[in-house]
C-alpha cells in the first residue's frame, strides 16, 4: 500500500536551513566580542587579582607528579612544594626545610622543617609526609628519574613532627637533586593523584578542576604561608599540542605564557619585544652506539663518529645557532666541568676516514634509530651526510614516539640510535644514575668495571675531590666513545611582557608566588 | 517507519559486533606500548613492568577483549590508561566541542553548498559563470588546515575580529561561543560546500531539461518560481545524500581543523589517545564513529523520503 511521508515539507526544510543560518549570523553581529573579552584588564604594577593563562603542548599528569614532565611543569611547583630548590647559581635554596646538616662522613643528613607549612586540607606538613614522600620517590612505578638517588636512602626517620633523618650507605653528591626534584606529597591523599580526583599539596595554588587533555584551573591558596602571596586569583593551563596554535594563543593574547615552543619560533617571536625568553633547561641530544654488535665493537669506530660529527653545523642549521656544542654528557654550568675536554672531537672527516679503515668497517651499512620528531629528524640529516663522508653507509629508521619509548626501555634500538635527555639542571652525579644514555642499562649496552668505579668517584666526591673526579670518567667516556653528544640545546619558556615576577627553575618547573599581571 | 528501523536494528548489531573486534585489534597492532608511553623514555624496564601489571597489560588478549565487552554491556567504556578517568566521562567532556562545531559546519556547509549549488545551475553570463566555477575549484581545493591558518593569520593576528585560539561553549555563553566557532567551521565547512555546490549545480542542469520546467516555461512562470518551486527541490536528493556523507568527513576534517584553532574536541583526544597508545579511549572513539556513522545513514535514509516522494523505505 503507498504510504505518503509525514513530517517536515521541503519547503519547510529550505526555510528551516535558511533561518537557523540567520540566526547564527545574528548571534555574531549582536554580542560582545571574544576577541575583546580575551584581551584582559590587567593593571600596572605588582597588585593582587587577576587570572594567569598559561599554555603547554603537553597535558598535566598528576599521578606523576614526583617526576619532571614537561605536561607538569606548569602547575607542579603551584600546587606543591619540595623541601629545597637549586636556585641559577646551583646552590640549593630552603623551600619546605629549614635548614640541614650533614655528619662528617656525609652518610646522615638531618632536615629540620618548617613549621608553619599547610596542606590545602588545612593540615599540617609533618615529618612523616617527607618520609612518605621520599619512599614514594624510590618506587619505580612512581617513574620519578630520582628513583635510583632515592634508593640510596637506606633509611628515613621522622623524628618528631619537623626533623627528619636520612641515612646512607655511602655518600652522594644527588641529594639536593632529589630534594629539588621530589614534591612533597599529602601522605593521606596521596591516592587520589591517580586520576587527578585528589590533588593536594602545600603550595600557593590550590588544584581546583581538571579536564584532562584540555584545561586545569588552580585557585589562590588563601591561607598560603607568606602574607600577601599569591597576588594572582587563580592560573589556567590550556594543553595546545600544535606548535602553530600555541604560538597563535600567544600572539592573539589568549595566554601569558606558554611551554614547549621550538627554539627556532621561540627566538623568532622575541623579535616581537612584546614577549621574552625564561630559560627552562636544556636537552642533550647524543648519537648512541651499540657496543656489542658490529661495526660499532670497535673503539676505532665509534671514535670515527665522533669525528665525523658537524656538531657546529648541527648547532647553526637545527638550533639556528642557540645551542652549546660540547662532547661531554654534563650540563655547562656543573661545577668542576672539564671544559678542556669538551671540544676533544672537532670535526674532523680525514681523521675519521682513517680511523674507519684502521678498523676495516669501511661501507659498513649503519641503521640510525630516531624518533619521529622534527629536531632529531633534522640532526640525522646532518649527521648521515657526515656518516657517508667518514665511509658509513647510514640509513634512518624512523619509529613513532611511542615505538621509539617501548624500544629504548627494552634497549632494543639497534647499532645507532639518535635520543634526547631533558636533563640539562642535574649534577653530574645525578645525570650517572637519571641518564638512560649512561646508566647502568643503557641502551649502547656499555658497562665496565672502570666505567662503574669512575662513576662512584663521581658520585661520592667532595668539593675538593669533584673536578679531579668529573676529568677522569670524562677522559675515559670520550676514549670508549659509546655514547657521542651532538650539542646540548637551550629550552625555553615564551613569556608575555604583560607577566611579571614569574620564576622559572631549574628542570623547567614555573612558580608564580609573586607573579602579577602589568600592562 | 518504526518496521524499518526495527528490521535495521540486526545489521546494526552485527556492525557493532564486528566494529568491536577491529576496535580492540587495531590499536594493539600498532607497535609500541602504553606502559612505556605512560611510565616515560627514560623509565628503567623495571617500571615499565611495574606500570604493564597495573594496567592489567600483562594478560592475555582474549582476557582482555572479553573484560571490555562485559563492561561495554553494562556501560563501562574502560578507563584511560594515561589518566585514570573513565573513557566515557573523557568522551563525554569533549563531545559538545566536536558537536557544536560539527553543527555550525554541516549549517554553513549546507547553506552555501546550495547556495552555490543554485547559483550554478541558473542561468548566466559567461564572465559570472566563470568567476563561480573559479570560486568552486579553489574552494575544493583548499584543505581545512590552510584555509584555517590563513584565517588566523588575517583574521586572529592581522586583523583581529574573531578570537583564534580555544573555545567557549555555545550552551555557556552563545553570544561568545559562536565568535570561538566561527572560523574553524568556516574552514571545515567551506571545501565540502564547494563539493555539495557543484552536485546541486549538476543536478539543476539536469532538472532544467525535464519537461515539467519546460511546461513551466511555456505557461509563463517566472524564472526565479521555476528555480525554487520547480528546479531545486527536484534535484535536492542528491545534495540530501552527499550532506549525509559529508557528516563524516567533517568529523574526520575536526581532527585537523580543532589543532590549528586550539579546541578540545574529539578529534585531538583521538590524536593524543592514539599518540599514547591509550587503547581503551581509542577502542571507544572507533565503536562510537561507527555508531554514529550508521545511525546518520538512517537518518538520511529517512530525509530522502520525505523530500522524494518516489522513495520508498519499504522498497530499500
Amino acid at each position: 500500500m503507498r504510504t505518503s511521508p509525514q513530517g517536515p515539507s521541503r519547503r519547510l526544510l529550505l526555510a528551516g536551513g535558511l533561518g537557523v543560518a540567520g540566526v547564527s549570523l545574528f548571534s555574531l553581529t549582536g554580542c560582545q566580542s571574544a576577541v575583546d573579552a580575551g584581551a584582559g584588564d590587567a593593571a600596572a604594577g605588582p597588585v593582587r587579582g587577576g587570572v594567569l593563562n598559561l599554555a603547554a603542548n603537553a597535558d598535566a599528569q598528576p599521578a606523576f607528579v614526583l617526576a619532571n614532565r614537561a605536561g607538569n611543569w606548569l602547575w607542579r611547583r603551584l600546587v606543591f612544594e619540595p623541601l629545597a630548590e637549586i636556585d641559577a647559581s646551583g646552590t640549593p635554596q630552603p623551600v619546605l626545610a629549614k635548614s640541614w646538616a650533614f655528619d662528617e662522613a656525609r652518610t646522615k643528613v638531618t632536615i629540620e622543617l618548617r613549621d608553619d607549612a599547610k596542606f590545602h586540607s588545612g593540615r599540617a606538613l609533618t615529618a612523616a609526609d617527607v618520609k612518605f614522600s621520599l619512599e614514594q620517590a624510590a618506587i619505580p612505578a612512581n617513574a620519578s628519574q630520582l628513583a635510583a638517588v632515592a634508593q640510596k636512602i637506606t633509611r628515613i626517620e621522622a623524628d618528631g613532627d619537623h626533623r627528619v633523618v636520612l641515612t646512607l650507605d655511602r655518600p652522594t653528591d644527588s641529594l639536593f637533586d632529589l630534594f629539588h626534584l621530589t614534591m612533597i606529597v599529602d601522605s593521606e591523599t596521596f591516592a587520589g593523584l591517580a586520576d587527578g580526583a585528589k590533588v593536594v599539596g602545600t603550595g600557593p595554588f590550590v588544584w581546583k578542576e581538571w579536564k584532562p587533555g584540555a584545561s586545569l584551573s588552580l585557585e589562590r591558596n588563601p591561607s598560603y604561608r607568606v602574607p600577601e602571596r599569591p597576588y594572582l586569583d587563580g592560573v589556567t593551563v590550556s594543553v595546545i599540542t600544535d606548535p602553530t596554535a600555541l604560538q597563535s594563543a600567544l600572539r592573539g593574547g589568549r595566554v601569558q605564557l606558554a611551554a614547549g615552543i621550538g627554539t627556532k619560533d621561540a627566538g623568532l617571536l622575541t623579535k616581537d619585544d612584546k614577549f621574552s625568553l625564561e630559560n627552562a633547561g636544556g636537552v642533550f641530544y647524543p648519537l648512541g652506539l651499540d657496543v656489542t654488535a658490529a661495526p660499532f665493537d670497535k673503539k676505532e669506530a665509534r671514535q670515527a663518529v665522533a669525528y665525523a660529527i658537524d656538531r657546529e653545523r648541527i648547532k647553526d642549521q637545527v638550533f639556528g645557532g642557540d645551542a652549546t656544542v660540547t662532547d661531554l654528557w654534563w650540563s655547562p654550568g656543573q661545577d668542576g666541568y672539564p671544559q678542556d675536554l669538551a671540544t676533544k672531537y672537532s670535526y674532523d672527516p680525514a681523521k675519521a676516514r682513517e680511523l674507519v679503515e684502521k678498523a676495516g668497517v669501511k661501507g659498513a651499512k649503519v641503521p640510525i634509530t630516531l624518533a619521529n620528531l622534527p629536531i632529531p629528524q633534522s640532526i640525522f640529516e646532518i649527521v648521515q651526510n657526515n656518516l657517508r663522508e667518514a665511509g658509513f653507509e647510514p640509513v634512518a629508521e624512523v619509529l613513532d614516539t611511542a615505538q621509539f619509548d617501548a624500544r629504548q626501555v627494552e634497549g632494543k634500538l639497534g647499532p645507532a640510535f639518535l635520543l634526547l635527555h631533558g636533563m640539562v639542571g642535574f649534577s653530574a652525579a645525578t645525570i650517572l644514575d637519571a641518564m638512560p644514555s649512561l646508566r647502568a642499562g643503557n641502551p649502547s649496552k656499555f658497562t665496565t668495571d672502570e666505567y662503574d668505579d669512575l662513576r662512584t668517584a663521581v658520585q661520592e666526591a667532595t668539593d675538593d675531590t669533584r673536578a679531579t673526579a668529573l676529568s677522569g670518567l670524562s677522559d675515559y667516556m670520550l676514549d670508549e666513545a659509546f655514547s657521542n653528544v651532538t650539542v646540548v640545546a637551550n629550552q625555553y619558556h615564551v613569556k608575555a611582557r604583560a607577566l611579571a615576577g614569574v620564576q622559572v627553575v631549574a628542570l623547567g618547573s614555573v612558580v608564580a608566588t609573586d607573579a602579577y599581571l602589568t600592562k | 517507519m518504526t518496521g524499518h528501523l526495527l528490521r535495521r536494528l540486526p545489521s546494526l548489531a552485527l556492525v557493532l559486533l564486528v566494529s568491536s573486534v577491529i576496535a580492540f585489534a587495531l590499536p594493539r597492532l600498532a607497535p609500541g606500548d602504553p606502559a612505556a608511553a605512560i611510565a616515560g623514555a627514560d623509565a628503567s624496564p623495571r617500571a615499565v613492568a611495574e606500570v604493564r601489571a597495573e594496567l592489567g597489560l600483562d594478560r592475555s588478549l582474549p582476557a582482555q577483549y572479553a573484560d571490555w565487552i562485559t563492561g561495554l554491556g553494562s556501560g563501562d567504556f574502560g578507563t584511560s590508561f594515561v589518566n585514570g578517568r573513565p573513557a566515557a566521562e573523557l568522551i563525554a567532556s569533549r563531545l559538545g566541542s566536536t558537536v557544536e562545531l560539527a553543527i555550525v559546519a554541516a549549517i554553513l556547509m549546507t547553506v552555501l553548498g546550495v547556495g552555490l549549488g543554485v547559483l550554478g545551475g541558473t542561468p548566466r553570463g559567461k564572465v559570472s559563470r566563470a568567476v563561480l566555477d573559479l570560486t568552486g575549484s579553489v574552494l575544493l581545493a583548499a584543505p581545512p588546515f590552510l584555509t584555517g591558518l590563513l584565517l588566523v593569520l588575517l583574521l586572529g593576528i592581522a586583523f583581529p575580529v574573531l578570537p583564534v585560539s580555544g573555545e567557549v561553549s555555545l550552551l555557556d555563553d552563545p553570544g561568545i561561543g559562536i565568535q570561538y566557532l566561527i572560523l574553524p567551521a568556516v574552514a571545515l565547512a567551506l571545501p565540502q560546500a564547494a563539493a555539495i555546490g557543484r552536485l546541486v549545480e549538476t543536478a539543476m542542469r539536469q532538472a532544467r531539461q525535464e519537461d515539467y520546467v519546460d511546461l513551466a516555461v511555456a505557461k509563463g512562470v517566472p524564472p526565479g518560481r521555476v528555480t525554487w518551486r520547480h528546479v531545486l527541490p527536484n534535484s535536492l536528493g542528491t545534495a540530501v545524500v552527499a550532506i549525509g556523507l559529508r557528516v563524516g568527513e567533517l568529523l574526520a576534517g575536526a581532527i585537523v581543523v580543532e589543532a590549528v584553532f586550539a579546541r578540545n574536541g574529539l578529534g585531538a583526544l583521538a590524536v593524543e589517545s592514539v599518540k599514547n597508545r591509550d587503547y581503551l579511549v581509542i577502542q571507544a572513539l572507533i565503536l562510537g564513529s561507527v555508531l554514529v556513522a550508521a545511525l546518520i545513514q538512517i537518518l538520511t535514509e529517512l530525509l530522502l523520503t520525505r523530500l522524494d516522494p518516489r522513495v520508498r523505505l519499504e522498497a530499500r
